[in-house]
């Protein structure tokens, strides 16, 4: 059986050097770097250089005449333009998004606007006038403002691995055409400096005072950047008839675990040599295939040792020609996967090879990186590689287009997935079954989730520097995975991240100014902090990715585990849900959004797998999960209707404005259905949909659902949940659970 | 034991949240890097902020911190001669 190949049709991209792939080509010819004294952040580190965009965020904001709320974010306003050109290129207009998806990463997403105001926010818990400022703060709000300036996409999600992401939004989409979800998707990913993750990185004190210098024995550092990029990526068959032109194509791509440590890579390079192997045995290509590697050469030494070794044990000893391009970008961290897309694909189409610019000492002087840029090479097959903390490794590898259908040897018929077990972690309690007779709380309140016992599960040692997030990450996912039966995919949906570290790195700024900070903070502060750090404590490479975009986070991580384990790819995954509120945030999201229901927080884990427990006598499936962004009513009641189950589990919270989007679905639901309301018990948080996920699954189970969760009882026999969940109307989220047959 | 030693001894328990531990648990010469506490660069780059922070010293390269951090001993030394505060 033959396959559609999966094409580039259309590209854009924003960064350093100027506004367009040409620009950037353009640097690499003429050796033009980006890379300069800051001028646009408001930062007193102004001994360090970066690569910033060249415009201040007001006048590009003008330009591209976006709202001003899109205006306030640098993040959104570099992703629309990058956006906006790739949508142009490949000739898709913003009235035929409805089949399109959109999927982007980001780390800062809001945090250069959050920084701004965050002090006087934090005096007043949340509650004042900035309050409504702090709701843009996660990345799933970038996304949408970015999506809200473009058109209506038929789905949005946000991945955020830190320096992987948009590496890893990339592979997403093309696993999403591949498996025949989509046939067209947008996939990159927008990121801005922010005096967060500078004053970050130079806690860390691997900032360099000069341009980096990758791969050269002297090199002392990283430059920060920042930029987006997007990539218009669809099947070719989809290509073919809506008459576009296919510019390069995605033959493979790898994501894998260096499981070493939050900031560090591994010495022997684990991770970054799984992944691009990974990549290579997806695109079918032996590395002598590989005629240029653009390598993520950050300009650390160990970056530089732990990326060479790994290519030494990809290639062997005599490596193809590679180059770091962070000399003209600088690290874009969060886009910088989707950047070197751009890279990868203009290498092919221009021939142009770029140079690991200011080279004058390799550090590995019988493989030095290319010299200077080359052009009118032949370029087939470009590997590119973005590594993120955590040890968050991808690998994508871009060809130059040609007209052949690729073997196709995955098995037609999709494996059923089964829910194998699952904790929790509540407000109710940790772990056991209080949830079941809990009262409904009242609203205007914020409840934490009971703290775990950690002891036994963790040692003093690796528990030191865990915040709460973590420790409930860790209880939750360990009462459920060990050591000797590790799962083949670590999953992880998180709305806010390590909020609680966050906010105190925002504290340590704010007290001691932009001096040198607490490491341990902004190491704990990433969203992609949580599922690593669950690989590092487990020992586990396999693939490893995080989820951020609002209430849907849930629902796009359990999407990602349920299709690899459909098509094939994996047997098993972890897939967890955490989200760590804090006073301020809960402050805030009670002020913008009092109809909300109580405010919480939660951690639940699931491992899901291709075989059903035997030792169940009622095991559940998941049947299908979906992602939709502004479904029509029509189209909601099609899919309700298609799968027509016995009890349908809602967002509900008992206010107006919330449940007002769940109206019609209730006033079209069969008689006899159940409605279930998880809210009440659960409380209001980004993942909490996760929360109704592991009560339906119990309710199944048993065959009976508890009362304090009947909003309107049901007739007759309970076999099959429908979890439906919104993010303001916005975004939707389906998850449908049956009893196996 | 020095009053500076044990005050020292507090300090790195707390910044480097090492909770189970107490001062007289740290013997002054021995190791801190290495199979002792199981610190990583992570903690010697706390162990810069400490020494700013408390001492007003200040280290611009982490690599200078590898000998200075060897034990509480040779930290203690170091701040003797070089405290600003």
């Amino acid at each position: 059986m033959l396959k559609s190949p999966i094409v580039i049709t259309g590209y854009g991209i924003l960064s350093a050097p100027g506004r367009g792939a040409d620009a950037l080509t353009e640097a690499f010819k003429a050796n033009r770097s980006g890379i300069e004294p800051v001028r646009f952040l408001d930062t007193a580190l102004t001994h360090i250089k970066v690569g910033e965009v060249k415009q201040s965020t007001a006048s590009l904001a003008a330009e591209l005449g976006v709202s001003d709320q899109s205006a306030r974010l640098r993040t959104v306003v570099i992703g629309v333009a990058a956006l906006h050109d790739a949508l142009e290129m490949a000739s898709l207009p913003a009235d035929s998004l409805r089949d399109v998806d959109f999927i982007s990463g980001t780390t800062v997403g809001g945090m250069d606007n959050t920084e701004k105001f965050f002090n006087r926010l934090a005096a007043c818990e949340g509650k004042g006038s900035d309050a409504d400022q702090l709701a843009y703060n996660d990345c799933g709000a970038s996304t949408r403002l970015i999506a809200t300036e473009t058109g209506d996409f038929r789905s949005i999600s946000t991945i955020s691995t830190a320096c992987s992401s948009a590496a890893n939004a990339i592979a997403l989409a093309a696993e999403m055409i591949e498996s025949g979800r989509a046939e067209c998707v947008v996939a990159g990913g927008s990121e801005s400096l922010s005096k967060f993750h500078l004053n970050g990185f130079n806690s860390l004190m691997i900032l360099s005072a000069d341009r980096c210098r990758p791969f050269n024995a002297d090199r002392d550092g990283i430059n920060l950047g920042e930029g987006a990029a997007y990539l218009v990526m669809e099947s070719l068959d989809h290509a073919l008839a809506r008459g576009a032109t296919p510019l390069a194509t995605l033959s493979g791509w790898g994501n894998a675990c260096d499981a070493y440590h939050q900031t560090a890579s591994s010495p022997s390079g684990e991770g970054p040599a799984r992944s691009m192997k990974a990549a290579l045995k997806r695109a079918r290509l032996q590395p002598s295939d590989i005629n240029y590697i653009n390598a993520h050469g950050t300009g650390t030494e160990n970056n530089d040792s732990s990326e060479l070794a790994a290519m030494r044990a990809i290639f062997g000893s005599k490596l193809p020609c590679y180059s770091s391009t962070k000399p003209f970008t600088g690290h874009t961290t969060s886009s910088a996967g989707a950047i070197e897309a751009v890279v990868a694909i203009e290498a092919i189409r221009k021939g142009v090879i770029p140079a690991n610019l200011g080279l004058n000492n390799p550090v590995e002087p019988e493989n030095p990186p290319v010299e200077r840029t080359v052009e009118g090479a032949t370029i087939n097959h470009v590997l590119t590689n973005s590594f993120g903390f955590g040890g968050n490794d991808s690998t994508l590898i871009f060809s130059r287009f040609s007209n052949n259908h690729v073997a196709d040897d995955s098995s037609a018929a999709r494996r059923r997935v089964f829910v194998d077990r699952a904790s929790m972690i509540s407000c109710c309690g940790a772990m056991t079954d209080d949830w079941l007779s809990a009262s409904p709380q009242p609203s205007a309140e914020y409840k934490r989730a009971v703290e775990p016992d950690v002891k036994g599960l963790l040692s003093p040692g690796e528990a030191r520097r865990m915040s709460r997030i973590l420790k409930r990450a860790l209880a939750s996912s360990l009462s459920i995975v060990n050591k000797e039966s590790l799962p083949e995919a670590i999953i992880t949906a998180t709305g806010l991240g390590c909020m609680e570290n966050s906010e105190k790195f925002l504290n340590e700024l704010y007290t001691y100014g932009e001096e040198m900070l607490k490491p341990t903070l902004f190491m704990q502060s990433t969203h992609n902090t949580i599922g690593s750090q669950i690989a590092i404590t487990l020992g586990c490479h396999c693939y490893n990715t995080t989820y951020s975009h609002k209430s849907i986070s849930w629902e796009s991580a359990l999407a990602d585990a349920v299709n690899q384990i459909q098509t094939g790819q994996i047997n098993s995954a972890l897939v967890g849900a955490h989200d760590e509120t804090t006073p301020i945030t809960a402050g805030a999201s009670m002020t913008v959004n009092p109809d909300s229901g109580f405010i919480s927080e939660g951690s639940v884990a699931a491992l899901i797998s291709a075989t059903a427990d035997s030792s169940q006598c009622r095991p559940v499936e998941i049947v299908e999960v979906t992602t939709l962004y502004k479904p029509s009513a029509s189209e909601l009641h099609n899919i309700i209707s298609r799968w027509s189950p016995d009890g349908l589990m809602l967002g509900l919270t008992g206010h107006s404005d919330n449940d007002s989007h769940y109206k019609s679905i209730i006033d079209q639901s069969a008689s006899g259905a159940y409605i279930l309301a998880w809210k009440p018990m659960s409380g209001s948080h980004f993942a909490a949909s996760a929360q109704a996920f592991y009560a339906a699954c119990k309710f199944l189970q048993a065959g009976s659902v508890a009362e304090n969760y009947v909003w309107r009882n049901g007739t007759g026999p309970l076999n099959s949940i429908l979890i439906i969940n919104h993010a303001d109307g916005l975004e939707w989220g389906l998850t449908l659970l049956a009893v196996k047959e | 034991m020095s009053d500076l030693t044990t005050q020292l001894k507090q300090q790195i328990i707390e910044a480097l949240n090492l909770e189970d531990l107490t001062p007289a648990d740290i013997a002054d010469d021995a190791p801190l890097f290495g199979d002792g506490l199981g610190l990583d660069s992570i903690d010697a780059l706390e162990l810069i902020v400490l020494l700013e922070r408390q001492y007003g010293i200040r280290l611009t390269d982490p690599a200078e911190g590898k000998k200075i951090f060897a034990s509480v001993a040779t930290m203690a030394d170091y701040i003797k001669a070089n405290r600003t505060k």
